[in-house]
C-alpha cells in the first residue's frame, strides 16, 4: 500500500519538476532597480528612443497596477491579467504605442479602456491631459483610486467608449486598448486634423500588431506595424 | 446502472469542458475515463484477495462512492482554488498542478466504478458472461443517455444527476443488515447528488470566454439559457453590445445594440433589431463585394450566425434567401427572435432551414446567384484554440460543392480577418484557387476571385464566370467610396492594393501572387505555418502549426510567446504528456510490486499495448470522422461510445465460443487489422456524401456501420487473457496494466496524427499497432 502511495508521491514531484517553473521574485526594495532594467532591456534595446517615453516608464510604478498575486512578475517583459478578462499590456507594447503618438507636452489625449490604468500613468507623464474611459465599472473605480493621487491631469471616466468623450473633444491622439471589430464613428470624428489614433490587435498575451490611423484632409488611413521584433515572413 | 453512469458522464464532461474552457476535449475525457479504469485495474490486481474477501460489503460501497465522485465532478470548473484556466495555462505555472488535479479528480469516479466493475465480475465469476454483457450494454445505453439528458439539464446539474444511477446501482446491493449503518452510508452520495442537482454550483467559465466579458457590461442580462446537445445556448443584452464587423470609417450613422448569442459561452452570432429599425452595416462593409459582383435573386447564407447577413440580403432586394443553421436554439431564436430583438421568420422572401450547411449543400439539387459562407478567423485572432476542431465547411471539398451549387453567374464569397503572422487569408485564398483551378481548369483562378481589403478585414468573393471589367469599374468606384482597397481583381495593379490601408510591408501581396502561380506547392512547403487547403481527410482548418518549423519559430517569437500563436496544439501537447506520466504512475508502476516477469514479457507488452492504443485510435477517428456526418461532435462521440462499446461487448462474449488458439487469435487480429484499412477508405470516401434522412435515421446507420468492426474488436482481447492465462498466468495483472496505460495515450496521440497528417493515418496507426499485436502472437506460436 505504502509503496503505491509512494509512486503517487513521485509522480506528482515529477510533474512539479518538470513543468513548475520556480518565479522569479522580485522584492519590493528592488522594484526602481527592476523598472529601470525593464526600460533598458525590454524597451530602449529593441529601439523605442523617444525620450519623454522612456523617462515616463522609468518613473511610474508598474508594480502599483498590478495585483498582489502579479507582483513578482510585474516588470516582466509580458502582459499580465487584472481580471474581468483583461490584461495590463506588456510594456514594451506600452512604450511602443506612446512612442507612435509622438506625444507632447500640450497634447490632450483620450483613452478607451483604461483598464489598470498604467497606459493612462505614463502619458500624463508626458502630456497635458489625459482623459480615459472605462466600461466596467470595479476595474474603472480601481483605476481612479490609483491614478487620483499622483496623476491629476487624468480624468477617469466609467462609461461606454463607443461614444469617446464628446465634452473634451477634439484630441490630438486616441490610444483604442480595448479593440474592437469596428471602430465607433464617433471616435474619428472627435480626432483633431492631423491627429492619430492607435490600436493593438491580437491577443493579448501574444503577438500584437498596432494599426496607427491618420487624419489627414478628413480622410482617415491606417498603416498596419508590429511592435514586436517579428521577421516578416519572406519567401524566395 | 454503474456502466450507464460511466458512460454517460463522460458525454456531461465534455459538455462542461466546452463550456468552461473552449473545446469539448473529448480525447482528454475519454483517456481519463481509461486512466481511472486502468489504475482501478491496477489496483485491484495488488490487493485482490483483500477486496474479494470483502467483496459483498465494498461493492455497493464502491458504487456509491463512484456516484459521488461524478456528483462532484464539477468542482474543478467552479469558483475555488481547484478551478483551472487552460488560457492560463503559459502564464501561471500553477495553473498546470490545478490541470493536474482536475484529471487526477475527474478520473477518480472511474476509478471506484472500474474497481465496483471488476469486483463484481470476479466475484459473480459464475456469470461473468452475463456480467461482461450488462456492462458494456449499460455504456452503450449511457452514451444515448447522455446525450439525451443534455437536451433536458443545464450542464451543472448533468454529474449529480448522472450520479444518481451507480448510487441508486449501491442503494440495490446494500446488505442494509444494519439499517443505521446502511443509511448513514447512502447519506452522503445521494444527499450529495440530489443537493447538487437541485442547487448545483455555478459553472465558472474562463475570465477569457466570451460570456464572461459580455457579463462584465453594465446592466448585461441573460435572456435565454438553454441546453442543447450542440451547446448550452445562451442570448445575453447588454447596452453596450453593438456589432458592426469591418465597418467602414465612411459610415457616420449610429450602431443599434444587439442581443449576443453564444454557444458554450462563445461569441456564436447576434439578434439585431428588425430589420426596419438596422441599417444595412454589411453594406458598410467589405462583404458588398458579392453583391457588387452580382444582383441575386437567390442568396445561400450558409452558417449566417445572426440577422445581419439576412438584413443585407433582403435590403440588396433578394426574392429569396435560404439561410442554413446548423444549431438548433440558434435557428429557432432566427426564426422567432426574443425580447424585442428581431426574428425573420415572417418575411416571405426568407426560409429558415436548420441542417449542417455542408450535409445542404450536398443534397440540395438547387442553384444560387450567391453563396456566403460564414465568416473565418476571429478578430484579433484566437490564439490557434481552434485547431483542434472539425471544420468540414472549410474543406477543399466543400468549395467544390458551393461551386457546383451556383448559377452560372453565380458569387461565392466568405470573410476572413486579418491575423499576423497572416494565415487565415492566405489559406483560405489557397482553397479558393484550387476550388477553381480543380473546377473551371487550370491557371483560369485569376480571372475569377476578387477580394476587398479593410483595415482588419478581407472579403474573398469567387465568380463562377470570369470577373468582367463592368465589375471591376463598379469594384474600384464603390472601394474609393468606402475607403477599402481592392486586393484581388484580374487587372489589379500593385499601387490601388494599400491606397487607405497599408501593412508593414508587402510581403502578403507577393505570398498572394506566389499563390497563383506554379510555385503554390513551393510556398505551402516553405511557409512557416501551415496554409496548405484543408480536406475532408484533415479537415483542421485553423491548424496551422507545423512541428517541423517549431524550432525557427521559438527564434523568430520567442519560446515564450510561441504557445499563443498555436495554443490548441501546445495544449494538446501538454495534456498528452501528463496523461502518458499519469498512466505510468498510476497504472504501471505499482505493478512492480507484483514483480517483473521476463518470461514472454515482450509479447504481453507488444500484444496489449497494440490492442490498447489501436482500439482507442480507432475510437477516437470513428468520432472525428463522423462528426461530418451526424453533424456535431458531441452527437458523434455519444454514437461511437455507445455502438463501440455494445458490439464490442457482444464480440467479446462471443469470443468464449472460441478456442484461444494462436491460430485463432491471429486469425481475428487480421481480421480487425482488415477491417481497420477498408473502413479508413470507405468512411473517408463516403463520410461527405451520405447526406440523408434525419439525424435518429443517421444516429441509426452510424452505429450498424459500427457494428462489425465493434463486434470483432471485442475478441481479441479476451481471447488474449486466456491465453496468456495458460501460457503466462503470473502476467496477467500487467497485461491490464500495459492494456490500460496504452488506452489512456490512445486518444490524445490519435488527436495529434489526425491533426498533423489526417485521418487516414490515423487508421493506418491503428491497423498497425493491431498488425504489432499479431505478429507477437505469431512469436508465441512459433516458440511452441
Amino acid at each position: 500500500m505504502t509503496r503505491y502511495f509512494g509512486g503517487i508521491a513521485i509522480g506528482f514531484v515529477s510533474c512539479w519538476l518538470l513543468f513548475f517553473p520556480i518565479a522569479e521574485s522580485v522584492l519590493a526594495a528592488d522594484y526602481q532597480r527592476a523598472r529601470l532594467d525593464m526600460v533598458r532591456a525590454q524597451i530602449a534595446d529593441r529601439g523605442v528612443r523617444h525620450e519623454s517615453t522612456l523617462a515616463a516608464l522609468r518613473k511610474v510604478p508598474r508594480h502599483k497596477f498590478v495585483s498582489q498575486k502579479m507582483l513578482p512578475y510585474a516588470y516582466q517583459d509580458r502582459p499580465l491579467p487584472i481580471g474581468y478578462g483583461q490584461t495590463i499590456s506588456q510594456p514594451y507594447i506600452v512604450a511602443f504605442m506612446t512612442e507612435l503618438l509622438q506625444p507632447g507636452p500640450d497634447f490632450r489625449v483620450l483613452e478607451i479602456g483604461t483598464g489598470s490604468g498604467y497606459q493612462a500613468a505614463v502619458l500624463a507623464e508626458i502630456v497635458d491631459q489625459v482623459y480615459t474611459v472605462e466600461i466596467i465599472g470595479k476595474l474603472a473605480e480601481q483605476a481612479r483610486e490609483r491614478l487620483k493621487a499622483d496623476y491629476p491631469n487624468v480624468t477617469a471616466i466609467n462609461g461606454d467608449g463607443y461614444y469617446g468623450w464628446e465634452d473634451a473633444a477634439p484630441y490630438d491622439a486616441i490610444i483604442v486598448t480595448a479593440a474592437a471589430e469596428f471602430i465607433p464613428p464617433a471616435l474619428p470624428k472627435q480626432l483633431k486634423e492631423g491627429g492619430k489614433m492607435i490600436i493593438p490587435v491580437g491577443s493579448p498575451f501574444g503577438a500584437q500588431w498596432l494599426t496607427l490611423i491618420s487624419k489627414e484632409g478628413g480622410v482617415l488611413t491606417t498603416q498596419r506595424l508590429l511592435p514586436v521584433r517579428f521577421v516578416p515572413f519572406t519567401r524566395k | 446502472m454503474l456502466s450507464i453512469g460511466i458512460t454517460a458522464h463522460q458525454i456531461a464532461l465534455m459538455q462542461i469542458l466546452s463550456y468552461v474552457q473552449w473545446y469539448h476535449f473529448a480525447y482528454m475525457v475519454v483517456a481519463l475515463a481509461l486512466l481511472g479504469f486502468g489504475a482501478s485495474g491496477t489496483f485491484f490486481a495488488l490487493w485482490r484477495q483483500q477486496l474479494l474477501a470483502n467483496s459483498t460489503r465494498l461493492l455497493p460501497i464502491l458504487m456509491l462512492a463512484c456516484g459521488l465522485g461524478l456528483a462532484l465532478a464539477t468542482i474543478p470548473s467552479s469558483p475555488g482554488p481547484l478551478r483551472f484556466d487552460l488560457y492560463l495555462l503559459f502564464v501561471e505555472p500553477s495553473q498546470i498542478l490545478r490541470l493536474i488535479t482536475a484529471c487526477l479528480l475527474y478520473s477518480l469516479p472511474f476509478f471506484f466504478g472500474g474497481l465496483a466493475i471488476a469486483l463484481a465480475l470476479t466475484a459473480g465469476i459464475k456469470r461473468t458472461g452475463f456480467l461482461y454483457f450488462a456492462n458494456l450494454s449499460g455504456s452503450g445505453a449511457g452514451g444515448l443517455i447522455g446525450l439525451g439528458l443534455t437536451t433536458m439539464f443545464l450542464p451543472e446539474q448533468l454529474p449529480p444527476l448522472i450520479g444518481l444511477f451507480p448510487v441508486a446501482a449501491g442503494l440495490l446491493l446494500l446488505p442494509w443488515r444494519n439499517w443505521g449503518q446502511s443509511l448513514f452510508t447512502v447519506v452522503l452520495p445521494l444527499g450529495s447528488c440530489l443537493i447538487l442537482f437541485f442547487w448545483p454550483p455555478q459553472l465558472l467559465p474562463s475570465q477569457f470566454k466570451d460570456i464572461s466579458r459580455i457579463m462584465n457590461l453594465p446592466e448585461a442580462e441573460i435572456l435565454v439559457r438553454h441546453p442543447n446537445p450542440q451547446g448550452l445556448t445562451q442570448v445575453v443584452a447588454a447596452k453596450a453590445l453593438r456589432q458592426a464587423p469591418g465597418l467602414s470609417f465612411q459610415y457616420q450613422g449610429s450602431i443599434p445594440n444587439y442581443a449576443a448569442v453564444l454557444l458554450n459561452g462563445d461569441a456564436y452570432g447576434s439578434l439585431a433589431p428588425a430589420a426596419s429599425e438596422r441599417p444595412a452595416l454589411l453594406d458598410y462593409s467589405t462583404e458588398v463585394l458579392g453583391y457588387l459582383l452580382t444582383k441575386p435573386n437567390d442568396v445561400l447564407l450558409l452558417q449566417p450566425r445572426g440577422g445581419d447577413p439576412i438584413v443585407h440580403a433582403l435590403i440588396r432586394g433578394a426574392k429569396r434567401i435560404i439561410a442554413v443553421e446548423p444549431h438548433h436554439e440558434v435557428n429557432r431564436l432566427l426564426a422567432q427572435g426574443v425580447a424585442g430583438f428581431a426574428g425573420y421568420a415572417s418575411y416571405r422572401q426568407v426560409k429558415l432551414l436548420q441542417t449542417d450547411p455542408r450535409a445542404f449543400l450536398a443534397e440540395t439539387a438547387e442553384q444560387y446567384d450567391l453563396i456566403r459562407l460564414p465568416m473565418v478567423g476571429a478578430f484579433g485572432s484566437n490564439i490557434g484554440l481552434y485547431a483542434l476542431s472539425e471544420q468540414f465547411l472549410l474543406t477543399r471539398q466543400s468549395f467544390e460543392l458551393a461551386w457546383q451549387r451556383l448559377k452560372p453567374d453565380g458569387v461565392m464569397m466568405v470573410s476572413v480577418w486579418m491575423d499576423y503572422p497572416v494565415k487565415n487569408p492566405l489559406k483560405l485564398l489557397a482553397t479558393l484557387i484550387e476550388t477553381v483551378d480543380n473546377r473551371a481548369g487550370l491557371n483560369s483562378s485569376r480571372q475569377h476571385i476578387a477580394a476587398l481589403r479593410s483595415w482588419g478585414m478581407v472579403t474573398f468573393a469567387l465568380k463562377k464566370t470570369p470577373v468582367t471589367g463592368q465589375d471591376t469599374r463598379e469594384i474600384r468606384k464603390h472601394s474609393a467610396e468606402l475607403g477599402f482597397d481592392p486586393l484581388l481583381l484580374p487587372d489589379i495593379r500593385a499601387a490601388e492594393q494599400a491606397r487607405f490601408h497599408r501593412l508593414q510591408d508587402g510581403q502578403f501581396f507577393r505570398n498572394i501572387e506566389m499563390l497563383f502561380t506554379e510555385r503554390r506547392q513551393q510556398l505551402y512547403q516553405s511557409y512557416e505555418f501551415n496554409i496548405t487547403p484543408a480536406t475532408d481527410n484533415q479537415p483542421y482548418f485553423s491548424q496551422f502549426l507545423r512541428f517541423s518549423r517549431l524550432a525557427y519559430l521559438a527564434e523568430l517569437l520567442s519560446l515564450r510567446q510561441l504557445p499563443f500563436f498555436e495554443m490548441g496544439s501546445f495544449i494538446l501537447a501538454i495534456t498528452l504528456i501528463i496523461l502518458v506520466l499519469l498512466a505510468i504512475v498510476l497504472i504501471i508502476l505499482p505493478l512492480f510490486r507484483l514483480g517483473w516477469h521476463r518470461a514472454g514479457s515482450s509479447r504481453t507488452f507488444v500484444y496489449f499495448g497494440g490492442l490498447g492504443l489501436g482500439y482507442m485510435m480507432l475510437e477516437i477517428v470513428f468520432i472525428q470522422g463522423l462528426t461530418l456526418f451526424l453533424g456535431h461532435p458531441l452527437m458523434a462521440a455519444a454514437t461511437v461510445l455507445c455502438a463501440l462499446l455494445f458490439f464490442s461487448g457482444l464480440g467479446s462474449l462471443y469470443s468464449e465460443r472460441i478456442s484461444p488458439q494462436p491460430a485463432n487469435i491471429r486469425l481475428i487480429a487480421g481480421l480487425v487489422c482488415l477491417g481497420i484499412v477498408l473502413y479508413g477508405i470507405i468512411l473517408i470516401r463516403v463520410g461527405g456524401l451520405q447526406y440523408f434522412g434525419n439525424i435518429e435515421l443517421r444516429i441509426f446507420t452510424a452505429a450498424l456501420a459500427i457494428a462489425p468492426i465493434g463486434f470483432i474488436l471485442g475478441m481479441p482481447f479476451p481471447l488474449g487473457l486466456r491465453r496468456l492465462y495458460k501460457e503466462f498466468p503470473e502476467q496477467i495483472p500487467w497485461a491490464w496494466g500495459i492494456n490500460g496505460c496504452f488506452s489512456v495515450i490512445g486518444p490524445a496521440l490519435a488527436t495529434v496524427v489526425a491533426v498533423q497528417s489526417g485521418f487516414q493515418m490515423v487508421y493506418v496507426l491503428a491497423a498497425s499497432a493491431y498488425f504489432l499485436a499479431l505478429c507477437s502472437v505469431r512469436a508465441i506460436s512459433e516458440r511452441r
